[in-house]
């Protein structure tokens, strides 16, 4: 290194922030250059002022703060590890109750959180209305084409819902 | 003057004498006929007509029916089902598709419904006047023919050919509020016969079975299917003179809970569905038409003389299904929304 090292770099070497490469070099620089050396020193009592300076601002905390802060390291080194909080949450109590939320969570899910059809066939309604005529005279279901021969896709799934006892009697009939 | 005076009474007493026992005849005919299914076998052929406001449905089926309960049906047109059937085993029915290797299996428990029967043809006599009309033959069967004249409007709403012997149905024919005829089924090539082999009433394997609907028997008590619901269900205000809620029933329909309540007169009859999930009619396979009530954009297909009308109210679907015209369906609609 036949240049003169520039400040930024002397700025670097100095808060060794410089590769090690380029670190050995410019101490190589320094023990060869009396230039490059005042400039170093010129630099180094800067920095050095800067510190003073900065160490003179500086505040003390309240000897009480420090105290709370000491003392609340110390109880926090004092709690229990992480095995033994593990060991804590994986007791009966607590292990068995969360496995059986866990299972139904699992069971259910698929049924809770699955997508609602977009829409259902017309031909369930027309087939249900049929189906639901087959009690009133004269109006057999079986006259009408069922759907699900006329259709090309998959019949609707469905299954009744059960419903409260009947109230109403044939003698109640209207 | 006075003997005419005398024949005029004469007759009119014979008029007057005679019509509550004809009317009484008709009916017990009409419920003889309502059960000759349960006691009479027979094979023969079937041809149906479905005519609606702007399209018409024909078909052919071949009939073998052994009582009390085993029907199978055998699809001679329209030609895009010829092969196809339909057995029925009690409340069970198996559709048999040959076009696409599969049989759909929907299970129906109002079939067998007793009380429901009765109740229902206690409604038709409150609203229906029986009225016999002259005998005619059908299929080679002498024929008792019966018409239904709505007490309300005095239209004949259906006129029946009953036969004589066995009180079978072999014809009948539905009409329009203006007359029009909406639907005739009609036998011919009919034999009477108990000598129909088990074979015919088998399911064929080899095909793959699906499960279609599982309908339980709906319930006479309406308001208990309205709390099954689980939502806030509406029905409407406006029904055609005679027409009662008759049954309800709640069914999961692709997970979507599904109320659907069955209004009647007797003969006619109109489904409310409905559900909270403001899931649609898939109408795609269908030749839609929209029109508009009370403010609502709604759709309507027409199915022969059935038309579904839907649409959409403050997160509840609707579909109004029945065989009423568009007009007095809409009127409905109208009055379930208001």
């Amino acid at each position: 290194m036949n240049q003169h090292i520039s400040q930024d770099r002397l700025t670097d070497y100095l808060h060794h922030a410089l590769a090690p490469e380029d670190d050995a070099a410019v101490y190589a620089h320094l023990q060869a250059c009396p230039e490059c050396a005042v400039a170093m020193r010129a630099e180094t009592a800067l920095t050095e002022a800067l510190q003073r300076q900065a160490a003179a601002e500086e505040r003390d905390l309240p000897s009480g703060v420090t105290a709370t802060i000491w003392a609340r390291v110390d109880e926090l080194s004092a709690a229990p590890g992480f095995a033994d909080r593990l060991r804590a949450w994986l007791r009966p109590a607590i292990l068995v109750p969360a496995a059986a939320i866990l299972v139904l969570g699992l069971f259910f899910a698929p049924q809770v959180f699955r997508h609602a059809p977009v829409s259902i066939d017309a031909a369930y309604y027309l087939d249900d209305h049929a189906a639901v005529n087959g009690t009133i005279p004269f109006g057999d279901a079986s006259e009408t084409i069922p759907a699900s021969l006329t259709s090309t896709s998959d019949p609707v799934n469905a299954s009744a819902v059960a419903v409260d006892p009947v109230t109403m009697t044939a003698d109640a009939a209207p | 003057m006075l003997l005419r005076s005398a024949v005029v009474a004469a007759a009119l007493l014979t008029v007057v004498g005679l019509a509550p026992a004809r009317a009484d005849d008709a009916a017990r005919l009409l419920r003889q006929a309502i059960t000759a299914p349960r006691t009479t076998s027979f094979v023969g052929e079937v041809q149906t007509l479905e005519i609606g406001e702007s399209q018409t449905q024909a078909s052919v089926y071949r009939i073998e029916h052994r009582a009390p309960d085993l029907t199978r049906r055998w699809y001679l047109a329209p030609q895009s089902l010829y092969g196809d059937s339909v057995l029925t085993h009690g409340e069970h029915r198996y559709s048999i598709d040959v076009h696409r290797n599969r049989v759909i299996v929907d299970e129906n428990d109002a079939i067998d419904d007793q009380v429901a029967m009765d109740d229902n043809f206690g409604l038709l006599t409150t609203n229906y006047r029986a009225e016999s009309a002259p005998d005619e033959t059908v299929a080679g069967q002498r024929c008792r023919a019966v018409m239904l004249v709505n007490k309300h409007t005095g239209q004949t709403v259906m006129r029946i050919w009953i036969d004589a012997k066995t009180h079978l149905v072999l014809q009948k024919e539905r009409y329009a509020a203006n007359g029009a005829l909406t639907s005739q089924t009609r036998f011919s090539n009919l034999r009477y016969t108990s000598a129909i082999p088990s074979q015919v009433f088998a399911v064929p394997t080899g095909f793959t079975r699906i499960q279609g609907s599982r309908r339980a028997q709906p319930s006479s008590d309406v308001n208990a299917a309205v709390k099954t619901a689980g939502f806030k269900a509406r029905s409407p205000r406006y029904l055609p003179e005679g027409f009662i809620p008759v049954t309800g029933d709640v069914t999961d329909v692709n997970g979507v809970r599904t109320l659907h309540l069955l209004y009647s007169d007797g003969i006619r009859t109109i489904s409310l569905f409905e559900n909270a999930k403001d899931v649609a009619v898939d109408l795609s396979r269908y030749t839609a038409r929209s029109v508009r009530f009370e403010n609502h954009d709604a759709q309507y297909v027409e199915q022969g003389p059935i038309t579904l009308l839907s649409w959409g109210e403050a997160g509840l679907h609707f579909a109004l299904v029945g065989e009423l015209s568009r007009t007095e369906l809409i009127k409905i609609a109208a009055s379930v929304v208001s």
